[in-house]
């Protein structure tokens, strides 16, 4: 969504997917768009909790979706498990703290993303308070985008045009006017419909599924989201497949795109995500954890490391990991 | 580029000490040094109610209705954590940076020393920090007595901090401008003096970094921050958007920021009223001057300079959100 922010103990400004801007041509304003069904319908649902003014569920609707080809790189259905790629050490040093051990090299592709999902909420933006699960899923990520976008259009004046771009001004991808011809695209004022839209099948999660974990050592069990980029659905050819997979070995653009990961949030509101061996083919397992509400380029909020034995976590659901006794 | 020096002159060190005494600081001495409180954000249940339960715990996304989400089992407590030092950065109400937290060494408005650049060619500026280290709310107003290499007086600047309420704890911003020029400068005299605060309305916002566009040649920009007609060169720009978590509505917020490079020094200033663009205002959206408890306003920083701005990218900002 945004070009994000921090490093050490200061913040520090880098783009998400902003550089794709110009790297993708927007389609033709006639041609039709394809988005996802589950997403479709959560963004619906989200925009109708959201009206003001003279917002229709249908149009609030269209000014949600029209950032999220630019913001995903899709040409197809934005992908709701999108992660960015453009957060690289190249483009602010902040962002070393987003390679695994803030190191380039070594466990490359235990890349923590502060970018992620449809709208690449961004932890150092209006996606500071949210972990990776609810930035990934269409529901809990369109209930911030619908509040962000319906909150400032309502309070701006001006043409409605002017308040559709202040609406999207967190989003980088708008700053060259493109969403307001996807918008006129996908809306049809004078039906007041949702327009020249192709649906394909896409679940609102996008793929990641949810399990029972617990650590190595405790019995008790814990909710956690394996985002499984392998499962991930809708357009995942420009996030998930530009190479090198593993990231400019100089620190330039692409930035790694991380492998398999579970997500979880503590309950003193940390964000963890863990990178399991047997998912990265890497020796160790690596977890990050995040202050909710701080940037993970911080790193006095966002930390790395090898968890200990009795740390080590194991997917209760599929017997993945480290599971030694006590088994449930 | 815009030459920039570090102070680390004995004239800095005793500009310090002078300040210290200036202040009540002896009384300070004789017993242990306070912290002051943190403004802290309400806990996240209250400000992402959809998102959380009551307890604090981010809710699960089965659901698109936010009643009917799953609340899952969080995972294991963290530890609590470490008790912030003055360099942790921190996000608070109205203020997002470090050098807050710590103690109280002095009853008196201190200039951060090792936060002032100053420049080296052209005409004297200074750009830093100054921490309001009493117990209560204040303005601070930072001067600076220019010495020659005789040890002479020059002249003498001052100036008050752009965050006119400047909570006990917290630091604050300050530019300093002579018509001296640099090179004659040997040696300046700090000080930081406790004045009226500004406005006693409290500073209750949430702060959040967008995006930033470079200095210089790149493409223009054209939806709710439009860039100049005439470039480039086009400004850097920093976008966010501040939201007013407190229970009263808040009249014509501003926005202060300042840029630090990795040793903390502060290399820039700036400011801008939140809700307002810097060029084709015409062209945007406008925002009524008073924002509502719960709602939310864009700001727009842009910096032109063709000293400053080039350099800005990769520099870290400080936020202050402060009202007139």
């Amino acid at each position: 969504m945004n070009r994000g922010f921090s490093v050490k103990s200061t913040i520090k400004i880098a783009a998400v997917l902003g550089v794709m801007v110009s790297q993708f041509v927007p389609a033709p304003a006639a041609l039709a768009k394809t988005f996802g069904d589950g997403p479709l319908d959560a963004v619906k649902t989200q925009a109708s909790q959201y009206l003001c003014g003279n917002l229709t569920t249908n149009k609030l609707a269209a000014m949600m979706m029209a950032p999220t080809w630019e913001e995903t790189g899709a040409s197809g259905a934005p992908s709701p498990m999108a992660m960015g790629r453009s957060d690289t050490y190249s483009l602010s040093s902040a962002n070393i703290n987003l390679y695994s051990n803030a190191t380039i090299g070594g466990a490359e592709r235990d890349f923590f993303h502060a970018g992620i999902g449809l709208w690449q909420l961004d932890d150092a933006g209006i996606g500071k308070n949210m972990p990776a699960f609810q930035r990934i899923t269409s529901g809990t990520a369109g209930d911030k985008a619908a509040q962000q976008m319906a909150g400032t259009y309502c309070a701006a004046g001006g043409t409605d045009a002017n308040k559709r771009a202040a609406a999207w001004g967190p989003w980088v991808a708008c700053n060259d006017g493109s969403c307001e011809s996807v918008f006129q695209t996908i809306y049809c004022g004078s039906t007041n419909s949702i327009c020249n839209i192709s649906t394909t099948a896409v679940t609102k999660d996008g793929g990641m599924a949810t399990h029972l974990c617990r650590e190595q050592s405790s019995s008790a069990t814990f909710t956690c989201y394996y985002v499984d980029i392998q499962a991930a659905q809708g357009d995942v050819s420009y996030w998930r497949e530009t190479a090198p997979k593993s990231g400019n070995s100089s620190g330039g653009w692409p930035s790694p795109v991380t492998q398999s990961f579970y997500n979880w949030d503590s309950s003193a509101n940390v964000e963890n995500r863990d990178w399991l061996e047997v998912d990265t083919g890497y020796p160790n397992e690596w977890r990050a954890k995040r202050d909710e509400g701080y940037s993970s380029r911080s790193s006095t909020h966002m930390t790395w490391n090898n968890p200990s034995f009795s740390n080590q976590l194991c997917d209760v659901s599929s017997g993945r990991g480290h599971c030694t006794p006590p088994n449930l | 580029m815009r030459p920039v020096r570090r102070l680390q002159r004995i004239s800095v060190a005793a500009g310090v000490m002078a300040i210290a005494l200036a202040g009540s600081y002896l009384a300070f001495a004789q017993g242990p040094a306070t912290s002051a409180p943190l403004p802290t954000l309400p806990p996240l249940a209250q400000m992402e109610p959809h998102l959380y339960d009551s307890s604090g715990c981010p809710l699960g996304p089965e659901s698109d209705a936010a009643d009917a989400r799953l609340v899952p089992q969080c995972g294991p407590t963290d530890p609590q954590a470490s008790v912030p030092t003055a360099r942790t950065r921190l996000d608070l109400r109205g203020f997002q940076g470090d050098r807050y937290a710590g103690p109280l060494n002095s009853d008196a408005a201190v200039v951060l020393a090792d936060t002032v650049s100053t420049t080296s060619t052209g005409t004297w500026r200074a750009w830093g920090l100054a921490r309001n280290e009493t117990s209560r709310t204040i303005g601070i107003k930072v001067t600076a007595v220019l010495l020659d290499s005789a040890g002479g007086t020059l002249t003498t600047v001052a100036a008050s901090s752009a965050v006119g309420a400047v909570r006990s704890g917290e630091p604050a911003p300050f530019v300093l401008t002579s018509t001296v020029p640099a090179a004659q400068v040997a040696g300046v005299r700090w000080s930081g003096a406790a004045t009226p605060s500004g406005t006693a309305t409290k500073r209750d916002f949430s702060i959040m970094l967008n995006w930033t566009l470079p200095y210089g040649d790149r493409e223009p920009a054209a939806s709710y921050y439009r860039d100049p007609a005439v470039g480039p060169p086009y400004p850097y720009v920093l976008s966010g958007e501040i939201q007013n978590v407190g229970t009263n509505a808040v009249t014509r917020p501003h926005v202060v920021v300042a840029w630090e490079s990795d040793d903390g020094r502060v290399q820039w200033v700036d400011t801008a009223e939140a809700g307002q663009v810097p060029y084709r205002a015409s062209e945007s959206a406008t925002f009524a001057p008073t924002l509502a408890a719960g709602a939310l306003m864009p700001f727009l920083l842009t910096v032109a300079d063709t000293s400053a701005g080039p350099t800005l990218a990769d520099l870290t900002p400080t936020v202050w959100v402060a009202t007139s």
